[in-house]
């Protein structure tokens, strides 16, 4: 049996319950020691006004996520801005970069719509929007509007050059064939150079859509022209209507050009023809000088050939023409310019070479210009080319420098021109002679007239009507010998029965003959008796 | 340490914690339940010295962090208690301040205060009246049980007020945190041995 020893052991000096308030110390430490560590940045943003930000309570947002919280509204030293300093969360550092945005959300209505409806009843709050830069930052300007698009949003930023301050604002649609891929983030207006400055964004996918020969337009509103080839109404969507905008598409039969990096510069043009006009980089000068009123022909009226557009007017080279001062009733000089890329040719110089010689080759058998009037409406004229066989051989001229091409007179104008050059010959015929002529003839005419009336009464005439009238008379006697009911002519009617009769009998016996050449010989053998059937014929 | 002779621990007797069944103490163990036998609670002012002072570390996360987070209209606004008791003060609301400011501030200082005066005067050479400490711990036991007051306004309203966006009480860190001071104290005022009053009183005494 073994004896039971008590294991004695020695009281612990420190009770264990002591751990309880050293767990919490080191707690209580490792809080504050965490809360150190994962304090966020403090930051200061400038804001033009305090409205709607109170400190303490204001949240600074991104994504309706809390990342900070503004801890003081306080004035620039400059006292013209409002400093609000605001202590972030540690999470949100990396968003604190050169090209954060931040702008207070206040209930706002505006072009784009209402927005911030929420902060009516919470208060406003200051929202951050990341941008993709890697600069570290702690001092910010904040907006006073809503960014149009986000920081750092992928997409293609555009300038838009104009060279007036036509209906876009920012915030206006970008459209694509009337759908929306972008939208206008600034208007400017450059003192400097007196030109509009938009800057654009494109958002992806649709920045693909932008290259080098694209070409942007005006959209804003409704547009009315009244050109050579009548009036024209143009107008984008509703929202374009009322608030405005910018378009964009490839001019007709341009193919897309290379692609465009950020901040690539456009000109704005003012409405959707203009950009299928621009665009021809290989042309040539002609002038055509017209010696009849140019009324109606305007720079940009069309130059066709055979109402295919060719060209386009410049301007009247009226300055020239005083210059050589050709004297009164000169023909007006008019600046054409000929882009064989209308015609569907190449845009190259080659292209525009071989349109030259054809010009050239055609005048010597008849081309001309002449200029017609396209709009009875309006009046608008163009200039049209045309061969004319009538013209003759002509060569080309020069003015000014520039080669001339030689006109005729058409249309109206040359309807007048060809009036008058009848009238005119109408007015030269010898006239006077023919009348003389005329006249005398007449009395020749008269002279013979009474002479017949002489002949005619006299006696010899008399006579001779008497002569006639027994001759008549006697006539009339024969031709009553021979009067249905006279005796003459019922035995003659007698004679022509019987020659008649005569006449048939023969056609008898020729068909006899024919049927039966013998029949002269043989006589025909008498048939059978018909005998009449019971029943009748089957 | 002696013990008066009329009194049980004179004798070697000892009463079990668990079923206070009078035992000796020589036997260590109670003869009928097994438990050990103390003549005083072991470590008993130790015990509570530790448990007050986690209480004190813990009663300044209570105050510093917010007991309680009000989501009004999607705008949080965190409160402390005494933020709380501020903003009801600046509200006018002076009856309900002064009810928040006793329940949450007075009782649980004035509660720790006494609770160390009773360990120090358990522990010191020469203490005061031992009647007068023992009203100060039933004046501790009473007002203890109304600590939890906070906590259980702050559980209440977290229950009761969850309109989702429109607003919403969500309880703050602080709430656990006041929660431990208030079980701590209590643990504190539980392990604390009143006997040690008295003892302490015979032995200047004799």
């Amino acid at each position: 049996m073994t004896e039971a020893i008590a294991s004695v052991k020695p009281r612990r000096k420190v009770p264990v319950i002591w751990f309880v308030p050293i767990v919490a110390a080191l707690l209580g430490i490792w809080m504050v020691v965490y809360h150190y560590m994962n304090e966020g940045p403090e930051i200061s943003i400038t804001f033009n006004t305090a409205d709607g930000i109170q400190p303490g309570k204001t949240k600074i947002k991104a994504l309706s996520i809390e990342l900070g919280v503004v801890e003081s509204v306080e004035m620039t030293t400059d006292l013209n801005q409002v400093l609000v300093k605001a202590k972030m969360e540690r999470f949100a550092t990396p968003l604190l970069m050169d090209d954060t945005q931040f702008w207070v959300v206040r209930p706002r209505i505006g072009r784009g719509g209402v927005s911030g409806l929420e902060t009516i009843l919470s208060g406003g709050y200051i929202q951050l929007e990341a941008g993709t830069g890697k600069i570290k930052q702690r001092s910010f300007e904040g907006l006073e509007e809503p960014p149009v698009t986000p920081a750092g949003a992928p997409g293609l930023k555009l300038i838009l050059d104009s060279g007036r301050a036509a209906s876009v604002a920012a915030g206006d649609p970008v459209l694509f064939r009337g759908y929306q891929v972008g939208s206008v983030e600034t208007a400017e207006f450059h003192a400097k150079s007196k030109r509009m400055e938009y800057s654009l964004f494109i958002d992806e996918p649709y920045d693909a859509l932008v290259n080098r020969n694209t070409r942007f337009w005006n959209t804003s509103g409704v547009t009315l022209k009244a050109g050579a080839d009548g009036f024209d109404v143009e107008f984008g969507s509703l929202e374009t209507i009322l608030m405005g905008g910018v378009a964009f598409d490839l001019p007709q039969d341009e193919s897309p050009g290379e692609s465009v990096q950020d901040g690539a510069r456009f000109d704005l043009f003012p409405n959707h023809d203009a950009i299928n006009q621009k665009h021809y980089y290989n042309h040539v000068d002609y002038v055509v000088a017209f010696e009849q009123s140019v009324s109606g022909l305007k720079p940009g009226a069309a130059v066709e050939y055979r109402g295919i557009k060719v060209g386009t007017v410049q301007r009247l080279l009226i300055t020239e023409a005083a210059e050589q001062n050709r004297g009164y009733g000169a023909p007006i000089p008019v600046l054409i310019r000929f882009e064989p890329a209308r015609l569907g040719l190449p845009d190259t110089p080659a292209a525009l070479a071989g349109m030259e010689k054809q010009l050239e080759g055609g005048v010597a058998h008849g081309l001309r210009a002449n200029l017609k009037t396209a709009n009875l409406l309006t009046g608008e004229a163009i200039i049209d080319l045309n061969f004319f066989p009538d013209a003759g051989s002509a060569e080309l001229g020069e003015f000014a420098g520039y080669v001339v091409i030689p006109t005729v007179k058409t249309g109206i104008a040359g309807l007048e021109q060809k009036v008058g050059q009848v009238l005119k010959k109408l007015n030269e015929l010898p006239l006077e002679p023919v009348l003389q002529d005329l006249s005398a003839t007449l009395v020749a005419v008269r002279e013979s007239v009474e002479n017949i009336n002489g002949a005619l009464t006299s006696k010899k005439a008399s006579a001779m009507t008497a002569s006639v009238e027994s001759a008549l008379r006697k006539l009339n006697a024969t031709l009553d010998s021979v009067a249905p009911d006279s005796p003459t002519a019922d035995s003659l009617n007698m004679a022509l029965r019987d020659l008649n009769q005569t006449l048939r009998n023969i056609e008898t016996l020729t068909r006899k003959l024919s049927d039966k050449p013998n029949s002269l010989i043989f006589s025909t053998p008498a048939g059978a008796d018909p005998v009449p059937q019971q029943g009748g014929s089957r | 340490m002696s013990y008066p002779a009329n009194t049980a621990a004179a004798q070697g007797l000892a009463l079990c914690h668990v079923c206070c069944h009078l035992d000796h103490v020589e036997r260590h163990q109670c003869s009928r339940c097994g438990a050990e036998l103390h003549l005083r609670h072991p470590d008993s002012l130790q015990r509570t010295m530790a448990l007050l002072i986690t209480a004190v570390i813990l009663y300044i996360p209570a105050n510093v962090l917010p007991i309680m987070d009000t989501v009004q209209l999607g705008g949080g606004e965190p409160s402390t208690i005494l933020g709380g008791v501020l903003l009801l003060i600046k509200l006018d609301s002076y009856p309900v301040a002064a009810v928040i400011f006793i329940a949450s501030v007075m009782v649980p200082i004035a509660k720790l205060l006494a609770m160390f005066y009773l360990v120090w005067s358990a522990r010191r050479r020469n203490p005061g009246s031992p009647m007068q400490c023992t009203k100060i711990y039933r004046m501790t036991e009473l007002v203890g049980k109304w600590s939890m007051v906070d906590v259980f306004v702050v559980s209440i309203l977290v229950a009761l007020i969850q309109l989702g966006g429109l607003l919403s009480i969500l309880p703050g860190p602080a709430a656990l945190a006041f929660a431990g001071v208030v079980v701590c104290t209590m643990l504190a005022a539980h392990g604390f041995d009143t006997r040690l009053i008295w003892d302490r009183a015979r032995e200047n005494n004799d």
